[in-house]
This record gives structure tokens, sequence and C-alpha cells, in this order.
């Protein structure tokens, strides 16, 4: 049995047309980079792509990989043998034995797919045969087909394969593939969510995070920092610019109205990510902002970011509510982190009546007025990259 | 970097006496106290003789005292013996208490005890307010005589009488630790049934402290343990660190006088500079009621980021534990303790100081806390 052949179902990628082999490239790049340094050998055929795994991989770094790379709908690891009914059987047999099998499986169904028509047996023969050979075999097992605890493929190709059973994936389409952006990112909940959400979509992100030492602690960096490495396994290679802005949020304290404070800051920012954002071949800036959550992400507000803004802003949880940003947060890990308790000490930077439906306009010019040039081009230069 | 040492509250540094006399016993008399042969009697001698100094230095002689890890462990002894008793009753403590004390209102609760908390406004007990929360069935009283962040003085003398002439049985346990060496030590002003201190906080030496408990009282330790300490604290005494204790209270008492005059001219050179900084407020009071060597400011800056900045200027400085925008944070001034603004309490810093501070530590701490609220504060 060779051990280390896994089936992956590719989903959305498969509906492309001339394009289709860009992705499936991309994904397959992807994948051999992340398994690195055990060789892999990967086709693709059909929806489907077909990954020999080197022997000795292990089998958790294996999960690892497969199950948090975009453009994978789920996939299973596979067994194959000759296309001989009897062998299939056997190999059937072997692989729902009870020190192979996840203990949870006590009901199972058999499907076949018969991609190679000249195959003797017709789909329904060969699934009454191995569920037959099956259920004999292990006496504990029993067949539902309407609620399997597991689903035995049987897929007749080149060879026979088996698919004893299959595990999700991310979805989504493999990340390079929709191009580059800049995401901004800070400590909390919301911007790790966006980012996995534009990675999901094919997006390589960059990261920049604006750290306003003292008024943010060495911590709150350091947490930036263990937020990119806990989502650089679905951004794989995520770069992270740390910008110093202390400086310009001082300037922005000295010469901004008070209830403009928040959004000449948000402008700077953006500012700055559009710099980096074309020093490093990004078309778009990525925020995890969603509509009227503070007073900064409210319609005008967002309205007056986007003025400032000349690339296209993404922002991948514009509809979502605080609990539904959570619990995906939870499921990718980044929640824990962000929680840790060494968020922004910028109150002082925190106008008490902040201005919520600011015209663009007016505090566009206040922005251009408030003259941050020089101190954003220093801030820019004294940024701090790290890749991951 | 070696720092500007301002965080005497929280612990102070071993003076040179105090350490010889810990490296001396660790070396020479290392025997235990409850052996019979000679090399432990010595030991017995080392330790009776401290005890005997610090009981005439404290004016102790109605109490026995009995040494601890610190006024934790004291402060533990006296709520944990409330086990022993057959009813639960009610106990009585101030907002101004330490988490030793505080910690055993759980327990305490789930025993049956109520658990009250007099009004401290301003970080001042006040006696009607204690009178006030007594019942018939109130068997404890634990108040700080000094609260560790404002400095404040408590008016425990007339306390204790308010107390003493309706309920004359009920115990009044006082946590001493940031008396000595920042106020006149004696027991006519601070008179309780039983106090705790803590060596460290005087230039003695970590790990080190005692109990001092009325001689009539009846109080149990939960367990006797090998029975050391009077059957109060078990364990092998730890000889070298009580050497060092009874030197560090001999230093600080037998001085008391001097410390204080040298610890109020810094706070006057303090007082004369640090008002005129603007976006500066004081939160210990200027009276005859607070300590001169404990002083909570409150600056334009959460304390948090007031205490990074000062900490890279080369200043150490106590402060809340988190950023004001996290309200899970811990703030040093518990919200228990009326009269304070939340701004005044985020934004709350600590300074303390002590014999060994020089007169141009604190003119390097004006300028820092000046150019810090200056370059970082709000307009």
């Amino acid at each position: 049995m060779d051990k280390n052949l896994y089936v992956l179902r590719l989903g959305e990628i498969s509906l492309k047309k001339n394009n289709r082999s860009v992705f499936e490239q991309t994904l397959k790049h992807t994948l051999k980079f992340k398994l690195r340094p055990y060789s892999t050998v990967i086709r693709t055929s059909k929806g489907r792509m077909f990954v020999e795994i080197e022997e000795g991989t292990p089998a958790e770094k294996i999960d690892e990989v497969l199950s948090k790379t975009f453009g994978i709908v789920s996939y299973s690891q596979a067994v194959s043998c000759e296309k001989d009914l009897k062998a299939v059987c056997t190999m059937a047999v072997r692989i729902m034995s009870r020190d192979l099998r996840p203990s949870a499986i006590r009901t199972f169904k058999v499907e076949t797919v018969r991609s190679d028509k000249t195959f003797e047996h017709l789909s329904y023969d060969i699934s009454r045969e191995v569920g037959h050979a099956v259920l004999e075999a292990h006496p504990d097992l029993t067949v539902d087909v309407r609620n399997p605890d597991t689903v035995i493929r049987v897929e007749i190709r080149d060879k026979a394969y088996i698919i004893p059973y299959e595990k999700e994936g991310q979805k989504g389409l493999p990340v390079r593939a929709g191009g580059k952006a800049m995401l901004m990112l800070s400590g909390g909940i919301d911007s790790p969510v966006a980012a996995w959400y534009a990675a999901k979509r094919g997006i390589h992100l960059h990261a920049v995070y604006f750290h306003a030492y003292p008024y943010t602690s060495d911590e709150a960096k350091e947490k930036v920092i263990a937020l990119a490495r806990q989502l650089n396994p679905y951004l794989d290679g995520v770069v992270l610019h740390i910008i110093p802005f202390t400086d310009v949020q001082l300037r922005i304290k000295k010469v901004g109205l008070e209830e403009e404070q928040t959004l000449l800051m948000r402008a700077a920012m953006v500012e700055i990510a559009n710099a980096l954002a074309r020093a490093n071949e990004c078309t778009a800036l990525v925020t995890g902002e969603a509509l009227s959550q503070v007073a900064s992400q409210t319609l005008q507000s967002l309205s007056f970011t986007d003025h400032i803004s000349d690339l296209l802003i993404l922002r991948p949880l514009i509809g979502f509510d605080k609990e539904e940003i959570i619990t995906v947060a939870k499921r990718i890990g980044t929640f824990d982190i962000s929680i840790l308790p060494f968020e922004d000490c910028c109150t002082i930077f925190s106008p008490r009546h902040p201005l919520i439906k600011p015209d663009r306009e007016v505090v566009t010019r206040h922005y251009r007025e408030a003259g941050l040039g020089e101190a954003i081009e220093e801030a820019i230069r004294q940024e701090e990259i790290i890749t991951f | 970097m070696k720092q500007f040492y301002f965080d005497t509250a929280s612990t102070t540094r071993i003076s040179e006496t105090a350490l010889s006399a810990y490296n001396r016993y660790s070396k020479e008399t290392y025997g235990n106290p409850s052996s019979l042969h000679d090399t432990g009697k010595a030991a017995k001698e080392v330790l009776e003789t401290s005890r005997a100094t610090m009981e005439a230095l404290l004016g102790s002689r109605e109490y026995n005292l009995i040494f601890t890890s610190g006024a934790s462990e004291s402060n533990s002894i006296v709520l944990s013996s409330l086990l022993w008793k057959r009813r639960p009753g009610a106990i009585l403590v101030s907002p101004l208490e330490h988490p030793s004390v505080t910690g055993f209102r759980t327990l305490l609760k789930e025993k049956g005890y109520s658990w009250n908390v007099c009004e401290a406004p301003g970080g001042l007990i006040d006696p009607t307010s204690i009178i006030g929360s007594l019942t018939s069935q109130t068997q404890l009283i634990v108040l700080s005589a000094v609260h560790n962040i404002l400095g404040t003085i408590q008016p425990i003398r007339s306390i204790y009488q308010a107390v003493k002439q309706r309920y004359p049985d009920i115990h009044i346990h006082l946590d001493a630790t940031q008396a000595p060496g920042k106020t006149v030590w004696d027991l006519e002003t601070f008179p309780c049934d039983s106090f705790a201190l803590s060596a460290h906080k005087i230039h003695g030496p970590k790990g080190i402290g005692v109990l001092a408990v009325k001689k009539n009282s009846t109080m149990r330790s939960l367990s006797s343990a090998g029975g050391q300490e009077q059957g109060m604290r078990g364990g092998t005494e730890n000889l070298p660190a009580v050497a060092a204790f009874s030197v560090a209270i001999q230093e600080t008492l037998s001085n008391q006088e001097a410390i204080l005059a040298s610890v109020r001219r810094h706070r006057e050179l303090l007082d004369t500079h640090l008002k005129k900084i603007p976006g500066l407020s004081y939160l210990s009071p200027v009276s005859e009621h607070s300590v001169p060597n404990i002083l909570t400011i409150s600056t334009p800056l959460p304390s948090e980021v007031f205490l990074r900045i000062m900490n890279d200027k080369g200043f150490a400085l106590s402060a809340s534990s988190a950023c004001s925008s996290n309200t899970k944070g811990k703030q040093i001034l518990d919200a228990s303790i009326s009269g304070f603004s939340d701004t005044q309490r985020k934004h709350a810093v600590r300074i303390s100081w002590d014999r060994f501070t020089s007169y141009d530590e604190i003119s390097r701490l004006i300028t820092a806390v000046g150019e810090t609220i200056e370059t970082y504060g709000r307009r």
C-alpha cells in the first residue's frame, strides 16, 4: 500500500476554463513549497489533484498543509491497486480494518465512479462487491446508505483508487493566483480575519503594522508578529512591514482638530500603506473594517479614507457582525492572540467626540494642510520588514 | 542599565548591614534551632536574641512574635484561623487591603462568613463607617496601617478605641507592612490585637516577615506542623533571614526621625516642582494623614504608557499593569476606593522612595516627569 497518495478535490478551480491551468500550477507550486523538504509528485486530472508525497513524511505535516491551503475543497488519503475487482475488495477490507480506520466510523456505504468505461464491471456491481467484502470481514461495521459515518469511494481511472474518507479543506482559490495586496494589520480581532478572507480568494498578502511606541508597548508589536505567524500557513509567505508611527501621530495631535484626530490618523496610515503597496507591487489595500462598527467605520468615514487612497481598498468584513468575525477568528486560531491585553493605548489620541459623519472634502483639505509629508517619509524610511 | 529606583513601596534593596548579618549567620550559625546539640543551640540562641531585639524595638512585649515568610503569610494565618471557629460570623475589611487579605473572601464566604467592606474616601478609612458596619457577629477587622498606593495613614487609634469600647472581643489585625520607615512606628499610634510586617520593605531580605499576636489571643494556625514558632508556623526557621530582619528593624526604628526627615526633604522638592507641571495632579493627600515617601500622581497619559516612557528614561515607577482601554486590567487604585475619577485611576502612577534615594535622583525624576508630559501628554 503506498501510504502517501492524497487525492484533492479542487472545486471552483475546475470550473475555470482557459486559465484553469494557471490556478492549478499555482496550487501545485504552493503545495510543493509547503511540503518541502519532502519531495512530491503532483498531477491533475478531471478536477482532482493527485499528490504523491515521499515516504516518511509526518502525517501531521501533510494534514497541516492540506487543511490550510486555499484552493482545496477536500482531501483524502487514497490507496491504489491494479484494476481488478478482487484486488480492490482486498484493499478495501485492509484499509477498513480496526487499527487503520478512525474509531468513530461505525457505518459506511460504498460509491464507485467508473471513469474508465472499459472496465469490465459496472459501478453498481463494484460497490456491492466491495461493500459485501468489507461487511463480511468486519462484522462490527454496518451499511447505512442514507447517513453513513463514511463513504468509501472507489474510483476506476488509470488505476483503481480507494478513498476511505475525506477531510475538509479551506476551499477558495490558491494564494498568488489572485494578485498581491497590502493588508493593514492591527493587533485586533478583525484584520487577521480580513486577511484570511482576502487570501481565500487567492490574494498574496503583504501586511503593514503601525507601531506607536511608547504609546503601544513592544508586547503589542510581538503580538502582531505572532498573528502574522499564526496566519502564515493560510497566507503562505506573508511579508510584515512594521512602521514606527509615533512621530506622525504626535504631529497629527499637534496640528489636527481634536474631533478629526482618528480620521487624520487613518488617512496617514492609508497614505503610508499606499506607498508601501506601490513599492511592493501590490494593487490593493485590505482592511478589517466592518460598516459602522466604530466612528471611523461609518459610510462617511470610509468614504473619506477611500478618497485618500489611490489604490482600491478591499474590506472583506464590511457586512460582518462582530460575533461572525469572532467565530472565524477562533477557527483560524487568531482570536486567542488578538485578545491578549496589549492593545493600543491610544486613548490619548482618540477624541472624546469623534466626527462620525465627516465631510470628505473638508477633512481631506485639513489632512493636506497638516503637512505630514516629512514625518511620513521618515516613518517609511524606518520600516522594519519580517518575511514569513 | 542601572535604574533610578522609585518603587520602594513595592520592595527595597537589602542594606549592607542586613546583608552582612545574613551572610554571617548563613555561614556560622547554620544549625537547626530545634536540635539538641551545641550547633543547634547556638542557632536557637541567635533566633531568640533576634526575637528579643525586635520585640524591644517594636515595643511589642505584650505580643508573641512569630516569624513567617512575609506579611502575606502573616495575613493568611490570621484569616485562615477563622476556619477553626464553630460558627461563622462576619469580617470587616477596608477597601485598601492587599490581595493576601481579599483573597480569602471567596473561601470565607463559602464557609458562611459575611464579608463587609467599610468606606475609605480618598484612601482614608472613615472610623464612623467602621462602627456602623459592626454587628454582634463581627469576629475580625483587618486594616492597613498605611495604604500602599496613596500612602494614607489610617486613624487606627481612634478606630481601635471606638471598636473596643463597644465590642471588646473583636480581633483587630493590622497589615503594618508600609508603616515602618514611612511614619513613626509605635503601638500607641497603631494599637491592635495582631500585626504583620515584611522585612523586604525596610531593606531586609525577602522571604521573611513577622506576625505579632497579643499573648492573650486564642488564635490558632491551621496546622502547627513541626511545632516551631509556638505552634503557629511550622518549618525550620529561616535563621539568617531572621537575624538580618532584626538588623533591618533596628536600622529603621532606631533612626526613625532621621529617616523621615530625609524622605520628607525629598517630598518637599517634589511638591515644589511637580505641582507646577500642567496636567499633573496629586491623588495622594497632602496632609499629616499621609506618609511623605509614597506619592501617587495622575498624569495626562495612561499609567502604562507613562511607566514605559519613564522606564526607558531610566526610572522605575509603579503603575497599573494594563492598558487604559483594557477594562480587564488591574488598576493600582481599586475602584472601591471612592473619591477618584475613572481617568485618574487609569492614569495613576506611584512614586516611592527611601533613605537611600539621593537629592540628585529626585531632581532628575522631576525633570523626566516634566519632559514626558511635555512631549507625550495631551495638549
